[in-house]
């Protein structure tokens, strides 16, 4: 048997957006696979589509994630708005970008407290950490519950609301209504500020990248609205081509497309992407609460996702605030629009990273083509790239410490991934045969 | 009392708990909550002053159609004789024991469970569970009635 041969892989990720394992497989410092298995059925949503009422989009897209349903309604009504040249009235836009916090917020929370931190306070489980450090969950819990908290009050409910629709709401809040949010949401906006503290302080592994960064470009902090992608390296290029900078393909170890650049590097989006390209954009209360942290910018390091992520809910309460103070209820909550012949594309930014929506629509008012590219599958060959890139530190590790550190590094970029690898179970195959024929 | 309900109703029986929540709250008789699948947000919903009856669709190899009752000692102690069918990891046996780590109390109550059979898209139970579902509601109905009277 040889030791030089060594194996680590997961195999069943559970109850994820898309279910699969991991498999990194070295000879000594070799990496001869890696792999980011994603074996989850193909889900056929932009078949589903086809065929469909425009008005139909964003109740069935809110269906793909129970976590970030609101970025699919917000990158759907988007393109579909671009198609029928109509644009939301501000008081709308700025609803929408309430919203679209209060998916952050909970989104977020939920991964750095109950998902990641444990991977660096040394449990298997929120609810393990949670013996020891009742203060720290408690807070992120309180975070997450007005996250789901404004969620509701907009989108009528927390998970999958059903009020955002082509041209605005089907219905808008008063004042009043949202005033009531306003005790809590400053509580967890004083709590984000102390996640962001609390976060930096964790021990990172030492693991650095030169990522290639792609966000949606916007004179704000990048959320509900941009009409350019930026790439790092290349520039800024229309959300409309958005396929002729980025290429998809199929990979035979998973049923979610890879995307890469189409000179076939693999790249980042999500928050530290957006924290790289932006921070100067970030609500002062969040850039005070990151120069603070003392977080190095740019982000190399894919394991300080967490602080990016803290940041970054700082930023999505504060703006909520804001946007709660000024707000004003608008006479209508929709705009009328009159279907035609058309195709556009649209983005915006997922909690876990970019979010592209393309729909050919016809006069008659149906669906003719859909296209969505979700962060995750985005992420995909950037997580084998991370993998293959800290092989090397695993062979100084025991096992479990190996296997962990590449756990870790795979919940670094998605609460769906991470949450179910809590559940995985591990196996190490050292191969003599595999030694002998030199594979 | 309140009853909650959990699941997702367009995943086969994995919709039971709903629907059969669905029928008590048309007799207008006991409070419902639909609360599909919430994650760790059950933990607020359990923190309630009274009692809490509260449904879910268990997947554990037994026979479709098998219903477990199970106080909530029992669940988060976990010797439920079958696995919840959670979301993202976060069933009610994991947020009860995330209630717990945070020094809260139990709530009063109940688990009420019935086993699932097929969880393929789409909003039809399976012909077990189906048939299975009346003695489902007779059996939430009676422990409203236990935990109406304690």
């Amino acid at each position: 048997m040889s030791d030089d041969d060594r194996t680590y892989s997961v195999r069943l990720m559970t109850r994820v957006e898309g279910e699969g394992r991991f498999y990194l497989k070295l000879k000594g410092d070799q990496v001869l696979e890696s792999h980011l298995n994603i074996f989850e059925a193909p889900r056929y949503f932009e078949a589903f589509l086809c065929g469909r009422a425009i008005e139909e989009v964003t109740d069935i897209v809110a269906r793909i994630c129970g976590i970030c349903p609101v970025a699919y309604q917000m990158s759907a009504v988007k393109a579909l708005e671009s198609a029928l040249g109509i644009a939301p009235a501000a008081a709308i836009r700025a609803l929408r970008r309430l919203l679209y916090c209060g998916e952050w917020i909970e989104s977020h929370a939920l991964h750095i407290y109950l998902l990641h931190a444990p991977d660096f306070l040394g449990y298997a489980s929120g609810m393990a950490m949670a013996v020891d450090h009742r203060d720290a969950v408690e807070r992120g819990l309180r975070i997450k519950k007005i996250g789901n908290q404004l969620v509701a009050a907009l989108g009528g409910r927390s998970i999958h609301p059903i009020s955002a629709r082509i041209g605005g709401f089907s219905a808008v809040p008063d004042a009043g209504r949202l005033a009531e949010l306003r005790p809590a949401l400053q509580q967890a906006l004083s709590d984000a500020i102390e996640t962001v503290a609390w976060t930096a302080g964790f021990p990172f592994p030492a693991f650095e990248q030169d990522y290639t960064c792609v966000c949606l470009e916007h004179s704000t902090y990048p959320l509900e609205w941009g009409e350019r992608i930026y790439i790092s390296g290349i520039g800024t290029v229309p959300v409309e081509d958005f396929h002729l900078q980025i290429e998809e393909s199929q990979v035979a170890h998973s049923t979610a497309l890879h995307s890469r650049l189409k000179n076939g590097q693999h790249y980042l989006t999500g928050p530290i992407a957006r924290l790289n390209r932006h921070y100067p954009r970030l609500h002062p209360l969040a850039l005070d609460a990151l120069n603070k942290s003392g977080l190095q910018l740019p982000v190399r390091n894919p394991y300080q996702s967490i602080v990016a992520r803290s940041v970054e809910v700082v930023h999505a309460l504060a703006e909520a605030l804001d946007i709660i103070d000024s707000y004003r209820q608008p006479a209508a909550a929709y705009r009328a629009y009159t279907a035609r012949d058309a195709s556009a594309a649209g983005a915006t930014e997922a909690p876990r990273g970019l979010l592209y929506h393309r729909y050919r629509i016809g006069a008659d008012g149906l669906v003719k083509e859909a296209m969505i590219v979700p962060p995750t599958s985005q992420n995909q060959a950037q997580i084998e790239a991370d993998l293959v890139a800290v092989a090397p530190q695993l062979l100084a590790l025991q096992h479990d410490q190996a296997t962990h550190l590449c756990e870790q590094l795979i919940r670094s970029y998605d609460p769906c991934i991470s949450c179910a690898t809590h559940f995985l179970r591990l196996a190490i195959d050292r191969d003599d045969t595999a030694a002998d024929a030199g594979r | 009392m309140k009853i909650i309900a959990l699941g997702n109703d367009s995943a086969g029986d994995d919709g039971a708990a709903l629907l059969a929540a669905k029928a008590l709250a048309s007799a207008d008789r006991y409070p419902v909550v639909f609360a599909g699948r919430p994650g760790a947000g059950l933990l607020d919903l359990l923190d309630s002053a009274g009692p809490v009856v509260l449904l879910d669709v268990v997947s554990g190899g037994g026979p479709p159609g098998r219903i477990i009752r199970l106080t909530f000692a029992q669940l988060v102690n976990g010797i439920s004789p079958a696995q919840q069918v959670s979301s993202h990891g976060f069933g009610p046996a994991e947020v009860l024991q995330l209630g717990r780590a945070l020094g809260r109390s139990l709530p009063k109550g109940c688990f009420i469970g019935i086993e699932g059979g097929c969880f393929e898209p789409g909003n039809t139970l399976s012909p077990a569970v189906e048939r299975a579902m009346g003695r489902f509601i007779d059996t939430v109905s009676a422990a409203v009635g236990d935990l109406t009277h304690w």
